[in-house]
């Protein structure tokens, strides 16, 4: 690149024609960097975790997945994900449809209900877990409701709903308001347009903002550690685990494979956003 | 046109999200401040209304602690917000769909579960773990002595925060880094800015929204964390959350547990209310005539 202005005649869209060739060189180097490292200790756990004797040190003792069916067999951990799969459906629930009703009034609504509703609902993203588990735990108590998975799902709903709201803001924002309004003029009433007309564009977002919240809660334990009681959810049970050494290389296990459950989540998260960005890029 | 185009009745459905989160966030946080102060009784044998546990507070340890894990959660969000933003101007100068691509290889750890990502730096930290037994093969280390120096503090617990959170930092600078206009840089450039004159006065002022995320995203959760101290923190590396906690739970002082989780809370509040200040007032004053500044 021979001048500075030169360069610029790129498609004037991404900050690519910014960079000099070897400023991009060092960013990438530190990209690159930081991916080793955000990679590197996953893969040495995951290694370990396949070792046969009690420590995870290296050189492994051996290869085997004797850590995984030991896991796969302990009835008290299936008995967590169970806990940890319902209160993670409910809250997800609960969270997905207040962060709906909320991002339509953002993105639609008139007056103080915009500003009003966005408080309402992202407030929690700026209020430590420990915070909110510790405030609802005392709450709770007041008002009568025993530690509980119920009282667990109330939490995580709380801690899920401004996750969901900003997955969905840009995609009711997105949505063709015309729609709503051909839906009125042929006379569709207001609950029958949501349904027929409003909503069926947003569905993919909608569901990743299921999925999100889903995949916040299973993996929550500040808040659910307040709030479970004598119950235990996943989270909860491996985290307990993980303190014993002799009980160490199985919670291991455990935590890869609810990693590889939350990326097979995440996996679909994807490719129903790519999907949805598709569709309406092509309207 | 001035049809109503939203799809619901008068009153706004927000309402219940609005009540919703009155209730269940709003409420307990103002239960847990009068708690704090005696003014709500919840236990049998809790105290009346009095400063006592606040004055108790400010005499206390605790103070001490919770400027430590202050210091530690400043530390990791401005780490976090540094090494997230080349990370996030990277992708934004890349073409979108590789930068999409990439985004996601930045956003798969994030994904994986928090207690797995604490581990995975446990089992490398400890004694007799990856680091050291890796040490003591290479003939560097005894194999029979443990390397203590590397868990249980300070150290290990930041960089486990950085490590945990520094891939949520990345979003928001990345988000406002490609709502960037480059014709912006480009005439910066035209007129003899050259390329760090025209980052810091044009780029950089951008994407100042998205860095107060970042740093905000990052900091938040870490000035509360109680959990990977627990599994890597050991009694050198105890934060304020851990203190809560154990307050909460084996301790059993609710009283004194509420005073530090409102006097966490008020913290929280107020760092964000001074960020939100500077965003607001950095521009104004930016935007003052500079001596010689021709105006269109």
């Amino acid at each position: 690149m021979a001048t500075a202005t030169s360069s610029w005649d790129g498609d004037g869209m991404s900050l690519e024609y910014t960079v000099t060739k070897g400023g991009k060189r060092t960013l990438g180097a530190i990209f690159w960097a930081v991916i080793l490292f955000f990679y590197s200790p996953l893969i040495v756990l995951f290694i370990l975790s396949l070792n046969t004797g009690y420590v995870p040190r290296l050189p492994l003792e051996g290869l085997g997945l004797q850590w995984y069916s030991a896991a796969l067999n302990n009835e008290t951990l299936w008995s967590a994900v169970g806990v940890s799969l319902r209160i993670a459906t409910v809250s997800a629930i609960i969270a997905t449809v207040f962060a709906l009703l909320a991002a339509f009034a953002i993105v639609r609504g008139k007056g103080a209900i915009r500003i009003i509703a966005a408080i309402a609902a992202i407030s929690p993203l700026v209020m430590p877990a420990i915070v909110i588990g510790v405030s609802q735990l005392l709450f709770f108590v007041w008002i009568g409701l025993p530690r509980s998975p119920v009282a667990v799902m109330i939490g995580h709903a709380t801690f899920s709903l401004p996750y969901a709201t900003l997955i969905l803001l840009p995609a009711i924002s997105q949505l063709n308001p015309r729609c709503d309004e051909a839906a009125k003029d042929l006379g569709a009433r207001a609950f029958v347009r949501s349904y027929t007309a409003t909503l069926p564009p947003a569905l993919p977002a909608i569901v990743s903002a299921f999925l999100i919240a889903f995949t916040l809660s299973f993996d929550e334990v500040a808040i659910a550690g307040f709030l479970i009681g004598s119950d235990n959810t996943f989270p909860t049970y491996l985290l307990a685990q993980m303190r014993l050494p002799q009980r160490l290389p199985e919670a291991m296990a455990m935590s890869v494979m609810a990693a590889a459950f939350s990326l097979i989540l995440f996996n679909v998260v994807d490719r129903i956003q790519q999907k949805g960005g598709a569709a309406s890029h092509g309207r | 046109m001035t049809a109503r185009i939203s799809p619901f009745s008068k009153i706004s459905p927000a309402w219940a999200t609005v009540l919703f989160s009155c209730l269940v966030f709003g409420l307990p946080l103002l239960l847990l401040a009068a708690y704090s102060l005696g003014l709500v009784q919840i236990l049998n044998g809790d105290p009346g209304p009095s400063l006592a546990g606040w004055q108790e507070f400010f005499a206390s340890p605790y103070l001490g602690l919770y400027m430590r894990s202050l210091r530690v959660a400043l530390f990791t969000a401005i780490v976090c917000t540094l090494f997230a933003y080349p990370v996030a101007y990277y992708l934004a100068a890349q073409p979108e769909e590789r930068a999409q691509k990439l985004l996601i290889l930045i956003l798969l750890p994030f994904v994986t579960s928090f207690l797995l990502r604490v581990l995975s730096w446990r089992v490398i930290l400890s004694d007799f773990g990856v680091i050291q037994s890796f040490a003591a093969s290479l003939g560097l280390w005894p194999a029979d002595e443990p390397m203590m120096a590397l868990l249980y503090n300070y150290f290990a617990v930041t960089i486990i925060l950085v490590y945990a959170w520094l891939p949520l930092a990345v979003l928001p600078i990345y988000a406002s880094l490609s709502l960037t206009d480059v014709r912006l840089v480009e005439a910066a450039v035209d007129h003899g800015a050259n390329r760090w004159t025209a980052f810091f006065t044009v780029t950089l002022p951008t994407s100042a929204p998205g860095v107060a995320a970042a740093f905000i995203l990052v900091f938040v959760p870490v000035n509360g964390e109680y959990v990977a101290p627990i599994l890597v923190g050991g009694a050198n590396g105890v934060l304020f959350g851990n203190s809560v906690a154990n307050m909460f739970g084996e301790g059993f002082d609710w009283s004194f547990a509420a005073v530090l989780a409102s006097f966490l809370f008020l913290s929280v509040i107020s760092l964000l209310a001074i960020i939100a200040f500077a965003l607001w007032i950095v521009p104004k004053w930016r935007q003052r005539p500079v001596p010689g500044m021709v105006t269109a």
